[in-house]
């Protein structure tokens, strides 16, 4: 098992190589250059200026060498600098993942923890209209656009009741508070977007845990778990659930991605200091840099997020952990 | 003499299979007495299961129903019991193993824990040594191994024992088997007969054998049920069954016996299909394929009346007239 793992780790990094091709091709590809925005938006910014700029990035090389330069960067996990200001990508990666992963594990609990019962409940109650009503509720959040509900939880909560900041991760006053209102202001500023990417995504595993569930209990197992007299709740909640949940570990590492990659326009109109909007502002302003760096850390994320994944479902599931033994 | 420890009294299973129903027990009645060994006979398909599967309500309760009939446990109206009497009946005082060991067992818990587990929610508690002590009482090779294996990590023959382990834990005076022996080998299937013949003795339980091999029945029973398209056609002492078996249906099966024991499984042991439970023929079930049919059996359907000290329905014996038809 652990040589298996080993060999899928190593998979890993010719995937990860060829993600940032990718990504830098298409990078390439796009009109526009990074001196554009030094340059164009400046009239007084001369043609020579404009020159100096590409020669001192290395724009003027063809792309595979730049791409080799960046690689070869990249392998001592030196990430360069920005176009813009000038700082490590690596540092403004590192103030900003923490705020994304923040917003991504507080609504993936979210998501469990509602989902979960709403699933359970489902499936125990089936076809029944709590079943129908919870799959008319989780559809109505797959179904509407999360830019909409975004918007209009915005201009509800925000704006007409006013409870909630509709923006942003921290107040202004952050530093002067003590450590509990700190706490509070985290939250009251997470509440929205947390809400609706939650809402948004109940859906998949909600019905996952239903379908899943349903299948299970048609299982003989389950039937000599009742036939033994173990009260219903300790049926679904211990026999049923655990195999049911096995395949759900799985899902975790995929919806790990989406959250991630989700998080581009989510964060951008929720105003958040996330790597989603570092990465927005950076394709807008055509940091190279910061494009690749972000990128790059987002398509690990995801790899490692995957292979994390399969080794909990290894983990869990004693048909695979013990295999061969 | 003291009322019977089981009695089933004119108990019918309805399936709903896409629209249909399929009529899977019909009016069927059994006494079985403390201590009893009742085989139940009949070829695949004729409701030996659902009947089964009644006497514990481990029937699928989506799309089966019981239209009529009452089952007595120690007088108790099984079908009556609520669900908390019913738990404490389940794996108490009726105990019982499956035909597919395979997947009798859950597969992410330990033997062990699903053993314990049956002590503990009827009172018992969990006892490790008294664990391991009742997979000794079933002859499994090293206790400790089993106890902390998968089941994917034992054979499908320490499976079943396992589940003899299962089923005796809290020392039931009912033990339903549901042809436990029918997915194991020859020489595993007469180990874990006798070993329930050992244990019957030594417990003083009461045995509720269902097959569709005779043979297996004819040493190890006190009484015979036949079973033919959800019906019992002949009822009586073993002993007086196997001799002289009285319903055509019994003759026939006792006659493919031989045959039976070289060819594996479920072909057809008798010329012709059993009919489909959804539309049973009118007149006696088995007049199309009986050696025996005459003028009354498409016509008028027999009764389970006495005869000879047992009872047949089958108009060779009573004449529709004389049975109130
Ligand atoms: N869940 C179900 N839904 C619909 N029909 C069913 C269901 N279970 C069993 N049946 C039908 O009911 C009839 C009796 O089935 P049952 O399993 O009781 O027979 P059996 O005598 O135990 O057969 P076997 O020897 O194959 O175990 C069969 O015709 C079967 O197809
Ligand atoms: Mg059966």
């Amino acid at each position: 098992m652990p040589a298996y793992f080993a060999k899928r780790l190593l998979f890993l990094v010719p995937l990860l190589v060829g993600i940032t091709l990718v990504t830098f091709g298409v990078m390439q590809l796009a009109p526009g250059k990074p001196t554009d925005m030094v340059t164009d938006m400046n009239v007084k910014a001369s043609a020579e200026a404009k020159e100096r700029l590409i020669k001192l990035y290395g724009l003027d090389k063809p792309w595979h060498v730049q791409y080799w330069d960046w690689l070869k960067r990249f392998a001592r996990l030196d990430f360069g600098r920005s176009f813009r200001d000038d700082r490590p990508v690596l540092r403004k990666i590192g103030e900003r993942l923490p705020a994304t992963l923040l917003l991504n594990v507080s609504s993936l609990l979210l998501i469990f923890l509602i989902a979960l019962p709403i699933g359970i409940l489902s499936a125990v109650k089936q076809d029944s209209l709590w079943d129908k009503s919870l799959t008319v509720f989780v559809f109505i959040g797959f179904s509407v656009p999360t830019i909409w509900l975004a918007l209009l939880a915005m201009i509800t909560f925000g704006l007409k009741l006013g409870w909630l900041p509709i923006s942003g991760l921290r107040s202004l006053t952050y530093d002067e508070m003590s450590l509990g209102a700190q706490c509070l202001d985290l939250a009251r500023h997470l509440a929205l977007p947390v809400l609706v990417s939650a809402f948004t995504g109940l859906a998949g595993l909600s019905r996952y845990v239903r379908n899943g569930l349903l299948e299970v209990i048609r299982q003989d197992y389950i039937r000599t778990a009742r036939a033994k007299g173990l009260p219903e709740n300790r049926v679904i909640l211990k026999h049923a659930l655990r195999n049911t949940l096995i395949p759900v570990v799985t899902l975790v590492g995929l919806l790990l991605p989406d959250l991630i990659g989700g998080s581009f326009i989510f964060e951008t109109i929720f105003a958040y200091p996330g790597m989603g909007r570092l990465g927005f502002d950076a394709i807008m302003a055509r940091d190279y840099p910061v494009i690749m760096g972000v990128g790059t850390i987002a398509a690990l994320l995801t790899l490692v997020g995957n292979f994390l994944a399969d080794v909990a479902y290894a983990y869990v599931d004693p048909r695979i952990r013990y295999q061969g033994k | 003499m003291a009322d019977p420890l089981l009695k089933i009294e004119n108990l019918s299973v309805d399936y709903r299979r896409h629209g249909k129903r399929v009529h899977a027990v019909r009016d069927v009645s059994l006494e079985l007495n403390e201590g009893e060994t009742l085989g139940v006979v009949g070829e695949s398909g004729c409701g030996k299961s659902t009947l089964a599967m009644a006497v514990l309500r481990l029937l699928p309760d989506r799309d089966s129903r019981i239209p009529g009939g009452k089952i007595f446990f120690r007088s108790q109206d099984l079908l009556a019991l609520d669900a908390e009497p019913l738990r404490r009946i389940r794996g108490g005082q009726i105990a019982v193993i499956f035909q597919d060991p395979f997947s009798a067992l859950n597969p992410v818990l330990t033997v062990g824990d699903q053993l314990e587990e049956s002590m503990e929610v009827h009172g018992g508690g969990r006892d490790r040594a008294k664990t391991l002590s009742l997979l000794e009482r079933v002859r499994l090779p090293d206790p400790e191994r089993i106890y902390r294996a998968y089941p994917h990590q034992i054979s499908g023959g320490q499976r079943q024992r396992a589940c003899l382990a299962l089923a005796i834990a809290n020392r039931p005076a009912l033990l339903i088997a549901d042809e436990p022996t029918t997915a194991l080998d020859v020489t595993l299937q007469k180990e874990i007969l006798d070993l329930l013949d050992g244990l019957r003795r030594d417990l003083k339980m009461a045995i509720l054998f269902i097959t569709h091999n005779m043979g297996l029945v004819s040493q190890r029973t006190d009484r015979l049920a036949v079973m033919y398209a959800g019906e019992i056609v002949e009822r009586g002492k073993t002993a007086d069954v196997m001799s002289a078996p009285l319903h055509p249906y019994t003759a026939a099966l006792l006659r493919s016996l031989p045959r039976l024991h070289k060819s594996a499984g479920k072909l057809p042991i008798i010329p012709g299909q059993p009919p489909d439970l959804s539309a049973v023929p009118g007149g006696c079930p088995f007049h199309p394929r009986c050696p025996r049919v005459f003028d009354p059996c498409a016509e008028h359907i027999p009764a389970l009346l006495p005869h000879e000290g047992r009872s047949v329905s089958c108009h060779l014996y009573h004449s529709p007239v004389a049975a109130g038809r």
